[in-house]
């Protein structure tokens, strides 16, 4: 995947391009808004990963409005130091597709931006999801794994489809949160945890291979067996 | 306050003299010596006239008359023209009042 | 409006010297003084209306004089038109003198003179200029004993080129231009005298009433934020402001109290974990051999600034929340599937740890307010309760309205909280003795009793005999 990174502080930068570099990515850095927004128009990439405060008189919303008023539709991840429920709002109403606020764990950034090329990807309108021998029809909302149905409460239901949509890649516990239960909070208990077990018990418990895995200090992954 | 004196200054004016207007020449010695005279004639005829129908009536206006005369022509002397000659027209205003062949 | 100017130096001079010489005397300070302003206004004010009085009885007046004058002269003349044409020009000239010798008034003016110009008969020296237009009505000056004064004259003209004045001496006029003059300076000066009064007492009266705020507001800017402006109890203007400062000081000194709060927690709460961290990292610098010592000590090291950063997170919150910004995002919702999320959620955690999870509540709750807030102070509040929650304890999430209040209960049966402790405990930072060896940034009550104040409510605490109630009370929405 190609990457645009725009943030200014250079040791954010180089450990960000380190990590998705390592990650397989390809990345492209700019430090200020200007560069960042000729490097964001004049090439493609999958992802744009943007600092809100940026130096250079284009800070990252003007950048992405003016992107999006160039009807440029790269998926784009806020970066920023503004926590407040408002600034979010305001930065996803820009045109921004996620938003993570500092400090962040790199995982978390990962997992993000990973997350956000596989939606843009995904536009189009999906009946079935199919992981492995896994199959979830969204029409008549029941599950099968190897033919055999597996019962679920709504909320486990929308939680596997979105591990499903998902498939292959580290979803992390907020990521759950905010995508599944729709909360922008942290709860200082392991609800997530707690729930991912509940939908083992059903998903992987019964079957000879567990689909469901655990990602050490990032979250979950849901990939097929041998994937 | 400076409209209001100005409003002031502006009921003020009507003192100012002015070089061409008329005289009333009603108000001069040379009337009162004319009134004066008037008045001192129509007493001599009244005085010599037949008796009225109330002679009696008619003394007393005549007293006045004649102190209102004297009291004008002193004035007039005095060098107060107008209050002499309002006594003096009051004092022939009073003889006409009462008519010597008439009564009310 | 004729204005002569052999007049108005007069005035002017008045004008120049009081004015002049009472601003060399007044001190500036009196100038700048708003009760002087005031009290100058109404003396404005004053001086305008009694100007309005004496210019409203002088045109009256002078219209009813002149009605009356008008209505002499036509009579007048009418009867000297009779003796015209009964006894001709000699008949005139004798009426003419009677009616002289017998203006007990002295205000009649006469002139009859023939188409010449010859006097024949009156009082007038001579014809008067600017006299021109037959059968017209005149005013003009006239001098009688040598004193000016004014005439209101009809020219009429007679068959045989004789022309006849007949009017009268207009002095009366005159004398009430004096008289309301005269009435005019005295009322300027009383309005004078009386303004500078009320100014005295205006402006004494508005010290004494900002006395009182100026003397508080100058404490509070020299530091001193306990001070508050009097109320009189009148109710008045005043009072509505001394109140409305009040208000203000109040709010400006609880957030000061935050403030204060914050550095204190800050000082308190945030140096210790730091310390931690540092002293881990500097033991594993000086100590640790082996790779996975070092591994282990920066792992430590970075959940220790996780939880460093959570209680920073959950401080900027509380600071958001309470500075009242997010009240625009207010919009009615039903509370109970936003509660029946939370106990999906938390309940299955509850299960997991052998704990009862009993949730109730009517069909429907509705609420004004923000509902990703509730829903954090209600997560909060679960947060806890699982957190202090014994083995095979019950922990329970009510809601319920009770008139226009919604209430949403969470109970367990953990260790409570002490009668004396539940006050602080909504302090910021502040957790109980019991709770010190338990994780998370001791915010959760803090947080939950900032949301309760944001939607007007409040967050009550009571003994759930054992454990604790913690109780949310918001005010519903009427539909």
């Amino acid at each position: 995947m190609r990457i645009l990174l725009v943030e200014d502080d250079k040791d954010v930068a180089g450990f960000i391009a380190k990590g998705l570099r390592e990650a397989g990515h390809v990345v492209e850095h700019a430090d200020n808004g200007r560069d960042g927004l000729f490097l964001a128009a004049s090439e493609n990439f999958d992802a744009i990963i943007l600092d809100r405060m940026l130096p250079g008189g284009v800070d990252g919303l003007r950048l992405l409005e003016t992107l999006r008023s160039q009807d440029n539709h790269t998926p784009v991840l806020f970066l920023s130091a503004l926590a407040q429920v408002d600034d979010r709002i305001r930065g996803l109403k820009a045109g921004g597709d996620d938003y993570l606020t500092k400090p962040f764990v790199f995982a978390e950034l990962l997992a993000r931006v990973e997350a956000l090329t596989r939606r843009s990807r995904n536009e189009g309108p999906q009946t079935k999801l199919v992981v492995g021998d896994l199959e979830m029809d969204l029409l008549a909302r029941n599950v099968r794994r190897a033919g055999q149905k597996i019962d679920l409460q709504p909320r486990e239901f929308r939680l596997l489809e979105y591990m499903m949509r998902h498939a292959g890649q580290v979803v992390t516990r907020t990521m759950l949160l905010e995508g599944v239960w729709d909360y922008h909070f942290d709860p200082q208990t392991n609800v997530i945890d707690v729930h991912v077990s509940r939908l083992r018990q059903k998903v992987d418990k019964p079957f000879a291979s567990a689909m469901i895995h655990t990602i050490r200090n990032a979250g979950y992954m849901l990939r097929a067996e041998g994937a | 306050m400076g409209s209001i004196l100005l409003v002031a200054a502006w009921l003020a004016i009507g003192d100012a003299p002015a070089d061409d207007a008329a005289q009333v020449i009603t108000d001069t010695p040379d009337y009162c010596a004319q009134l004066r005279a008037e008045v001192q004639e129509e007493m001599d005829v009244a005085a010599t006239a037949k008796p009225a129908a109330n002679p009696e009536a008619r003394a007393p206006m005549l007293a006045e008359v004649d102190s209102l005369a004297k009291e004008g022509g002193r004035l007039c002397a005095a060098g107060k023209v107008r209050g002499g000659i309002i006594r003096l027209r009051r004092a022939l205003t009073l003889m006409h009042e009462s008519p010597p062949h008439g009564g009310e | 409006m004729p204005a002569p100017p052999p007049a108005l130096p007069r005035a002017r001079r008045i004008g120049i010297a009081s004015g002049h010489a009472g601003r060399l005397r007044w001190p500036r300070g009196l100038l700048r003084s708003a009760g002087l302003r005031f009290a100058g206004l109404y003396a404005a004010l004053f001086g305008l209306s009694a100007l309005a009085l004496v210019l409203f009885l002088w045109w009256d007046t002078a219209a009813l004089l002149d009605r009356q004058v008008d209505a002499a002269i036509r009579a007048d003349a009418q009867g000297l038109n009779e003796r015209w044409e009964s006894g001709g020009l000699p008949a005139l000239i004798l009426t003419i003198r009677e009616r002289l010798a017998e203006n007990i008034d002295d205000d009649a003016i006469y002139m009859l003179v023939d188409n010449t110009g010859r006097r024949l008969a009156g009082n007038l020296d001579r014809w008067p200029p600017g006299i021109t237009t037959d059968d017209d009505w005149y005013e003009m000056p006239i001098v009688r004993d040598r004193v000016r004064s004014l005439a209101r004259v009809h020219n009429f003209a007679l068959p045989g080129g004789f022309h006849l004045l007949v009017g009268r001496d207009v002095e009366a006029r005159v004398k009430l231009r004096r008289i309301l003059t005269d009435a005019m300076l005295w009322a300027v000066l009383v309005v004078a005298g009386l303004g500078g009064l009320g100014a005295f007492l205006v402006r004494s009266v508005l010290r004494g009433m900002l006395a009182d705020i100026s003397r508080t507001t100058a404490a509070i800017g020299a530091g001193d934020l306990t001070r508050r402006v009097r109320l009189s109890g009148r109710g008045d203007e005043f009072d509505r402001l001394a109140e409305t400062i009040n208000d203000m000081l109040e709010r400006i000194s609880r957030l000061m109290e935050g403030v204060r709060a914050v550095s204190n927690a800050i000082a308190h709460d945030l140096r210790t974990p730091i310390t931690r961290a540092r002293t881990r990292l500097e033991d594993a610098l000086a100590h640790a051999d082996a790779a996975a010592d070092l591994r282990a000590a920066i792992e430590r090291a970075e959940a220790d600034l996780d939880g460093i950063v959570a209680v920073f997170q959950a401080i900027l919150r509380i600071a958001e929340i309470e500075a009242g910004a997010r009240r625009s995002a207010f919009s009615p919702f039903d509370l109970v599937p936003v509660l029946g999320d939370l106990a999906e959620l938390y309940g299955a955690v509850a299960e997991e740890r052998g704990l009862t999870f009993i949730f109730r509540s009517p069909a429907a709750l509705m609420l004004f307010g923000d509902r990703d807030m509730i829903q954090q102070a209600v997560a909060n509040l679960l947060d806890n309760a699982l957190k202090f929650s014994p083995p095979q304890g019950e922990i329970r999430l009510l809601a319920e309205s009770q008139g226009r209040i919604v209430r949403i209960t969470v109970t367990d049966q953990g260790p409570g909280i002490p009668e004396a402790e539940r006050a602080r405990v909504t302090e910021r930072f502040y957790r109980g003795e019991s709770a010190r060896t338990t994780p998370g940034s001791g915010l959760g009550l803090a947080l939950a009793l900032a949301v309760a104040q944001l939607h007007d409510g409040t967050l009550t605490l009571t003994d759930n005999a054992p454990g604790l109630a913690a109780t949310l009370n918001l005010p519903g929405q009427e539909d």
